[in-house]
């Protein structure tokens, strides 16, 4: 089942009538970075959205910066559901002990957040293999946060906690999202907020799953990567460049990870094409959520320092997928 | 970058962004359109076929793929015939069958790394 549509209906991606001024403007502002296609299948999901609440939800997911198919995928979740069961999928039991605060905030915010939170998946992929950017499947990890975070069991209040209302939007209470929702959380190791590539954990064990799915999706066309990490004894970033060239060179892009130091598996961007040899030599890297695509000198990912994307906070690579047979075409 | 054979490229096989901007937008246009990643790799695959045919050869049987095995898919049809226009020499036959299997290269590990965000981080922008 593809989920994308394509009609000649009406599209009005505006915000519902109804909802507070700061949602209004919040969607319109983010609409304008959608592609028209995505802003077209956004009016279509809230047209065909069987409740104020239903379109409210889509709504915040889309002010919560969530990409134009995850919101395609909410809106087909919640199409069936009244409500009642809405409202409870997305919102946080209060009794809850393992949702650190800092999450819970953002589940208010968030309802596809608090959705996956109580343990509502969206469904991760179909049997096709999808449009040209279809993708593996993969289990979603158990959300656990981490102890200094947690809620104690039975904890003190003054009054009765205020009861969240999604009809109550205008309350100052409630909580409104984030200029950015990306450090919310982002202290803890498994807090779930925080974006990072499927190689994101520190474990091995996460790395290998991805080179896992990559190898997957790559089998059709007779390749395989390896994932290391780099900066170690065994694979310096020098030499890890240089591998790379060579891939490139070979016609075959490069998977690599990004983060702020070493060890750390922020955001993964694909090495598309290196300058030819006998200049200085030059990456061109992709980054696929943002849709930036820079040229950065062999120096500048040398310096370990900065890296030319607007992201600022992903300074140099730090792990890279090399394929196992980089000569093979 | 495209290897350089016997003879020159011609100026849109020697452009820098070949397998560059230039792919990711057409990677953009094929996701637009619906096309699988399953169609794009046999595409890339009938394409490897072509190395070594001259680029006329070349030409002719780019057309035949665009009004046969591909017709069902307008969108990678056009994209076969707006480069069989563009072939002018045997080294562009090859640069040409190494772009569509980059192209799908790309295409399959842009589709895994941005579910791979999606999965464990719930959010892509």
């Amino acid at each position: 089942m593809s989920r994308r549509r394509r009609t000649g209906t009406r599209h009005e991606t505006s915000a519902p009538s109804g909802a507070p001024d700061w949602l209004t403007s919040e969607v319109e502002a983010l609409l304008e970075e959608w592609r028209p296609s995505d802003r077209k299948l956004l009016g279509e999901l809230l047209e065909d959205a069987r409740t104020e609440l239903q379109r409210e939800m889509i709504h915040r997911v889309v002010v919560a910066r969530h990409a134009c198919a995850e919101v395609h995928a909410f809106a087909d979740t919640i199409r069936a559901l009244d409500d009642e069961a809405l409202y409870q999928q997305c919102t946080i039991d209060p009794r809850r002990t393992d949702v650190p605060v800092t999450a819970r905030f953002r589940a208010e915010a968030d309802p596809l957040y608090a959705m996956e939170l109580n343990g509502h998946l969206l469904p991760p992929s179909d049997d096709d293999p999808g449009p040209v950017y279809g993708v593996v499947p993969r289990a979603r990890p158990a959300f656990r946060a981490p102890p200094a975070l947690l809620l104690p069991p039975e904890p003190p209040r003054v009054g009765a906690p205020p009861k969240p209302s999604f009809d109550s939007e205008s309350s100052s209470a409630r909580a409104r999202p984030l200029a950015t929702h990306l450090e919310l959380g982002a202290s803890g190791e498994d807090v779930p907020s925080v974006r990072r590539s499927p190689t994101a954990r520190a474990s091995g064990a996460d790395a290998g799953a991805n080179v896992e799915a990559l190898n997957e999706a790559l089998r059709g066309l007779g390749l395989s990567f390896r994932d290391h990490e780099v900066d170690t004894r065994e694979l310096p970033l020098e030499h890890a460049l240089e591998l790379a060239a060579q891939a490139l060179q070979n016609g075959i892009p490069v998977p690599v990870t990004l983060g702020r130091e070493k060890g750390d598996r922020g955001r993964q961007v694909l090495m598309l094409q290196v300058t030819p040899p006998g200049r200085t030599r030059a990456f061109q890297l992709h980054d696929p959520f943002a849709h930036e695509t820079v040229w950065a000198h062999e120096k500048d990912l040398l310096s370990r320092a900065e890296l030319p994307f607007d992201h600022k906070q992903w300074r140099r690579i730090t792990a890279i997928a090399l394929p196992n047979h980089p000569k093979r075409r | 970058m495209p290897a350089a054979g016997r003879s020159p490229l011609s100026a849109p096989f020697a452009h820098r962004e070949l397998n560059g901007e230039i792919l990711l937008e057409e990677l953009a246009d094929l996701r637009e359109a619906d096309v699988r990643q399953r169609q794009l790799e046999e595409c890339a695959a009938a394409l490897k076929s072509l190395s070594g045919l001259r680029a006329t050869e070349a030409m002719a049987k780019l057309r035949q793929l665009a009004s046969g095995r591909f017709q069902s898919q307008p969108a990678l049809a056009g994209l076969l015939l707006r480069w069989a226009a563009k072939l002018r020499t045997d080294a562009d036959v090859t640069a040409l069958a190494q772009h569509f299997r980059q192209l799908a290269i790309v295409g399959a590990l842009i589709g895994v790394l941005r579910r791979g965000d999606r999965v464990v981080g719930g959010a892509l922008r």
